[in-house]
């Protein structure tokens, strides 16, 4: 479980989490009312992605660490200002992509090495951007909105969504060793134990 | 279990369905070359290589792939040849028949590799669930990058068709992973083997 203390049962990991999750509902709710339905959608993916192991457990302090649930906010937050421009949603992408990796990780039966985890992390950036792109596809279909407007546009979304990947998961494997117990450390080194 | 059974194909029948395919292959090959299109030539010959890849794997690592696979792999590629040599252009279905096949390819590899990667290593431990979620997740992230790639070849050697096109392949890709992951992993279990030695032959493990 390298990712394990990353998500840490505490009572003000979970409250400050809260919060961050209620401004992301708020989010949600502004996008909606002001017809911005496919990002709203996005944003109440992220409320339900978080949310999910405090359901399961039935403990609301199960919550992914806040500094990585302040990424998401803080995309939400700068998307308020108007249409999400496309790096936010670069960033949201990615970051809910890890979201998921370290609750399936925390929550899950899963075990993942970090650097399998960081690798994980990167595939689902890469195909949570592909149902992203189908989603904002039908959008415009049926909907009438403009997200997809060439060919090239789209064509450069995948290109940038690859290297945020990269870098985030860099940045990711370099925050877990950081904040890690120098043991588990050690031990991821050589592969995580065996349980 | 293996595909073939599911066709009612013996293995010498897929063996030479595969032979039969090959020929096909090889003859667009010279056909291309004898007219000067040399865009025929290159993507028939890109074709044949992936075709050749499993009797290299059996010179090679003496590992004969299951003759069902190596029909199934050869499928896709010469599915894909004929798209977007003529088809796509004609029939739209066709080219999500053709993705469908291809993406469960890429499935199949993708979970073969991971369950050996899994049983080799303590690194993983993971539920069947999450190993049909990695196969889509898997597949759909080979989509995007075969976008990047694609766009790097700046539509050189593959045509773009546009918006449309991309997604409806993303989504034909996803219905194609959804079929593995539900259906298909038993159809990999020798290649699954396969890697493992592959990993465990290597000094550093």
């Amino acid at each position: 479980m390298a990712l394990e203390n990353l998500v840490r049962d505490e009572r003000m990991n979970a409250v400050i989490g809260w919060l961050l999750t209620g401004i992301v509902v708020l989010g949600a709710i502004e996008s909606v009312l002001t017809g911005v339905l496919l990002w709203g959608g996005f944003e109440l993916v992220i409320v339900a992605t978080v949310s999910v192991p405090a359901l399961i457990t039935g403990d609301w302090t199960s919550m992914v660490s806040w500094p990585l649930l302040a990424v998401a906010t803080l995309t939400v937050v700068v998307s308020v200002a108007g249409f999400p421009s496309e790096t936010v949603v670069y960033l949201a992408v990615a970051t809910l992509a890890l979201i998921v990796v370290v609750e399936l990780e925390t929550f899950a039966s899963v075990d993942l090495s970090r650097r399998f985890a960081v690798v994980f992390a990167m595939l689902t950036t890469m195909a949570l951007q592909a149902l992203w792109t189908v989603a904002q596809f039908y959008s415009d279909q049926w909907l009438g909105t403009k997200y997809l407007r060439s060919q090239t546009e789209l064509q450069w979304d995948f290109v940038i969504v690859t290297v945020v990947g990269l870098v985030l998961g860099a940045l990711f494997q370099w925050y877990a060793g950081r904040f890690e117990p120098a043991g588990t450390v050690a031990r991821a080194a050589n592969g995580a134990d065996s349980p | 279990m293996m595909l073939g059974d599911a066709l009612g194909l013996t293995d010498s029948q897929e063996r030479r369905i595969v032979r039969g395919l090959q020929l096909v292959l090889i003859s667009l090959l010279g056909y291309g070359g004898a007219t000067f299109q040399f865009g025929i030539t290159g993507t028939a010959g890109f074709a044949l290589g992936i075709t050749l890849l499993p009797a290299w794997l059996r010179r090679e690592y003496g590992y004969s792939m299951d003759a069902g696979l190596v029909l199934w792999i050869t499928t896709a590629v010469i599915l894909h040849t004929m798209g977007s040599l003529w088809l796509y252009k004609e029939y739209q279905w066709y080219d999500e028949i053709a993705h469908i096949v291809s993406a469960s390819v890429i499935a199949g590899l993708g979970y073969a590799a991971f369950r050996a990667f899994e049983l080799h290593s303590d690194e993983l431990n993971v539920s069947s669930t999450f190993r049909s979620v990695f196969i889509v997740i898997f597949v759909l992230a080979i989509g995007v990058f075969w976008e990047v790639l694609e766009f790097a070849l700046g539509g050189v050697v593959v045509t773009v068709y546009g918006i449309d096109d991309i997604v409806t392949d993303f989504v034909f890709n996803a219905v194609g992973a959804v079929i593995v992951a539900i259906w298909g992993t038993g159809s990999v279990s020798e290649l699954v083997g396969f890697f493992r030695r592959r990993l465990r032959s290597k000094p550093e493990n």
